[in-house]
């Protein structure tokens, strides 16, 4: 057993730095691209619209079923195709693996997001609804001023729960060769043939990162079993 | 569009006989590993409500821990990194292990751990879900901690967190192929393997895509026999336990109903 | 204006008009064939045993309930599956739910703002005023700031009654106002809804509150099965109804 020397992680911090950057922007875009498809897609199957509802069921089912590595091949292979067929010339465009993630992340999220919006419309009192049309508000005013915002209230621990899943799922983009934090620490780990001192650092800064998040995630759900007398 | 699975390939294999075996690295990986969560996540879950603030303690840090840490660190803290931190004979014999025994363990080990935790969080949640009065029922019958907890406790709180157990159970089956990263032929592995050797990704990523579905929906319906099954009569359906008004047991299902259509 | 009673059925334009009404929920017959009309500035007391249609019949008149056949006319409206004419009907009608269902993420102002300004198109300092004016008369505007559920029951009630009082309604539907509340908290919502029936709203109220129905009905219906049984001014129905069925009734919430 070689000695350890964790001075290399100091050395390697500014690199690793930029890794975790890249690590939380594509966790934020993930979130955003994420929780507004869905919240679309929850509304769409609320709304039970035919075709439309089915589509999203079976899409949603589908991102569930398989691991999210197969679905960044997925993506990795289909997204190029895709995008020719759209740009017009049919021929594949190379969007490379950075815009692949953020695509697919997103995407694949948004399945999830879904799931737990969906689920949190149900939950909303039948007789919000009926005070909105003794109202008059509209459909839109309805969900916007009204239901959604109740919905996002009551989810939020299980939404930013799931962000944090999201946080360390956003480490498999190993296998499309980014430089995220994982894949900057596994680089310079090769580099310098420290994987040991480069891992263990790297699973310090997940474990600090992701303790103190579920830490916030527990106080609100805590304050939010207070207000549970609201009803 | 699947007929390329039945050629021949350059070891004299079919590309299908690849997916099969990449299938069988799935499956004992999800299999063995779900029981080494279970009985793991168990004894944690239970750490987690004894009495003992030391064990609370430690079973709450091994929570921590595993369950905040990515499932692909820890794969390659157990692989790359564990053989080092031990004593050189021991680390050398573990990386002495032939293929593909020698990244199968450590994957084993890597996925089992990691769901403990997360099980041993539904066990908890269980235990603290069940009233109070079970407790001191027991306490007044006169029966043991060990007594209490093996008969009255686990058997209820076990049955009220299967629709949960249903999600870790789908959770483990998917982590399987986060064990590609360190080498292990798994399924997804196989299915890009054959991408690459023959240009036909459609047919074997769609391949896998359709074996993992099967298999979920397979696992899906089982964990509902199961669910049926150790109901106990008269009970509501079994639902997470962890206290909120909010209907998380369709939240942790990971096949909601769509899958029907799938079907 | 002393006529009022009985102008009622013979005034020749009501507020409302509800003309041989069906509801089924599946093959419940909720409400069969029910017919009343509503003159202006009348107030009338819907009563009944539970299950007997009479909140069915409120939550048709602004369409919470879809009826099955039948009509409908508020206000001259004919109420139609047109989206139009239903959300037209809705402002106009002011509705009071057994539960409140105050918006629990909004203040209580905002509570009384949203519907003015995104239905009336109100601006803000208009809507705010009105909400300001309307929560002094329910006699609540020093908890403007609060949350619903940081209400008692009683105030919530009234907040409710001045959400919907907002929206200038010309008639005003009570479903079981005081049927949730405590006790005690049941004469605080009552007297709100006596000043303003005093203030001459049309109104609609399904309650047992008998006492209630005494001091402010212009006309006591009676319900059972999804039909009307009986009506009459307040005085004759609870000393001498005509059926057996109301005798029944009064019979047993009386004793």
């Amino acid at each position: 057993m070689n000695s350890l020397d964790f001075s290399i992680v100091l050395q390697a911090w500014p690199y690793l730095w930029s890794g975790l950057l890249f690590s939380l922007s594509l966790t934020a875009a993930a979130f955003l691209v994420g929780m507004f498809l869905g919240t679309l897609f929850a509304l769409v199957q609320h709304f039970e619209l035919r075709v439309l509802s089915q589509l999203v069921r079976s899409y949603v089912a589908l991102m569930r079923s398989i691991p999210l590595i197969l679905v960044l091949f997925w993506f990795f292979f289909l997204v190029p195709i895709v995008l020719g067929h759209l740009s017009g010339n049919g021929r594949p465009v190379p969007v490379g693996a950075t815009y692949t993630a953020f695509i697919t992340f997103g995407l694949f999220e948004a399945a999830y997001y879904s799931e737990i919006i969906r689920v949190g419309l149900r939950a909303v009192n039948k007789g919000q609804f009926e005070a909105c049309q003794a109202l008059a508000l509209s459909t839109f005013d309805t969900y916007r001023h009204v239901i959604l915002p109740q919905v996002f209230r009551v989810a939020s621990p299980i939404i930013l729960s799931q962000t944090i899943i999201l946080f360390q799922d956003t480490s498999l983009v190993y296998v499309l060769s980014l430089t995220d934090l994982l894949g900057a620490a596994s680089k310079l780990a090769q580099l310098h043939g420290r994987l040991v001192e480069m891992y263990l650092a790297v699973a310090v800064v997940y474990l600090i990162i992701s303790c103190a998040a579920s830490q916030f995630v527990a106080s609100l759900r805590k304050k939010y079993a207070i207000a549970g007398a609201r009803r | 569009m699947f007929t390329v699975l039945l050629e021949k390939t350059v070891d004299g294999q079919r590309y299908i006989d690849w997916l099969v075996s990449g299938l069988g690295w799935t499956l004992a990986l999800a299999f063995f590993g779900w029981w080494i969560a279970f009985a793991v996540g168990v004894v944690v879950g239970i750490g987690r409500t004894v009495q003992n603030p030391f064990f609370r303690a430690l079973a709450r840090l091994y929570v921590e821990i595993f369950r905040n840490i990515p499932v692909l660190v820890q794969m390659f803290l157990w692989y790359f990194v564990l053989p080092e931190l031990l004593p050189t004979t021991m680390g050398d014999w573990i990386k002495q292990i032939p293929p593909p025994w020698g990244t199968f363990f450590p994957a084993l080990w890597c996925l089992g751990l990691y769901t403990a935790a997360r099980i041993a969080e539904q066990v908890r949640a269980g235990i603290e879900a069940l009233p109070r009065g079970q407790d001191e029922a027991a306490a007044a019958l006169g029966l043991s901690g060990y007594v209490t907890y093996r008969h009255i406790i686990l058997p209820q709180a076990l049955r009220l967190i299967v629709p949960s157990l249903t999600s870790e159970v789908m959770g483990i089956y998917k982590n399987t192929s986060v064990a590609l990263t360190i080498g292990l032929m798994e399924l997804t592995a196989q299915a890009r393997q054959i991408s690459d050797a023959t240009f036909q990704t459609f047919a074997a990523f769609g391949a896998a895509t359709l074996i993992y579905l099967a298999l979920a929906l397979i696992a899906y319906q089982a964990m509902m026999l199961i669910d049926k099954a150790v109901r106990i009569p008269g009970a509501a359906p079994g639902r997470e336990a962890d206290g909120s008004d909010f209907d998380a047991v369709k939240l942790e299902n990971p096949v909601p109903k769509g899958m029907e259509i799938v079907k | 204006m002393q006529q009022q009673c009985t102008v009622g059925p013979a005034d020749p334009f009501p507020m409302v008009i509800v003309e041989r009404l069906v509801k089924r929920f599946g093959s419940f017959n909720a409400l069969s064939d029910v017919s009343l009309k509503v003159a202006k500035g009348e107030k009338i007391v819907l009563c009944g045993p539970s299950g007997s249609g009479k909140s069915t019949l409120i939550r048709c008149i602004n369409h919470i309930e879809k009826h099955d056949s039948g009509r409908i006319v508020v206000d001259g409206i004919e109420l139609t599956d047109r989206i139009r004419d239903i959300n037209n009907i809705r402002s106009e009608v002011g509705m009071v739910f057994q539960s409140f269902n105050l918006f629990p993420h909004l203040s209580v102002l905002e509570n009384c703002m949203l519907a003015p300004m995104k239905v009336r198109g109100l601006a803000e300092p208009e809507a705010h005023e009105r909400a300001v004016a309307l929560l002094r008369k329910v006699r609540i505007h020093d908890q403007a700031h609060k949350y619903p559920a940081q209400l008692s029951g009683g105030q919530q009630q009234r907040v409710a009654i001045a959400r919907a009082l907002c929206m200038q309604p010309k008639i005003m539907l009570f479903d079981e106002p005081t049927s949730a509340l405590d006790p005690e908290m049941v004469k605080e919502v009552l007297e709100t809804i006596v000043e303003l029936a005093q203030d001459g709203m049309t109104m609609v109220c399904v309650t047992h509150e008998m006492g209630f129905a005494r001091e402010v009905a212009d006309r006591v219906v009676f319900m059972d099965l999804g039909s009307i049984v009986e009506e009459g001014d307040p005085s004759t129905f609870f000393r001498a109804p005509n059926t057996d069925r109301a005798k029944a009734f009064l019979n047993r919430i009386i004793h």
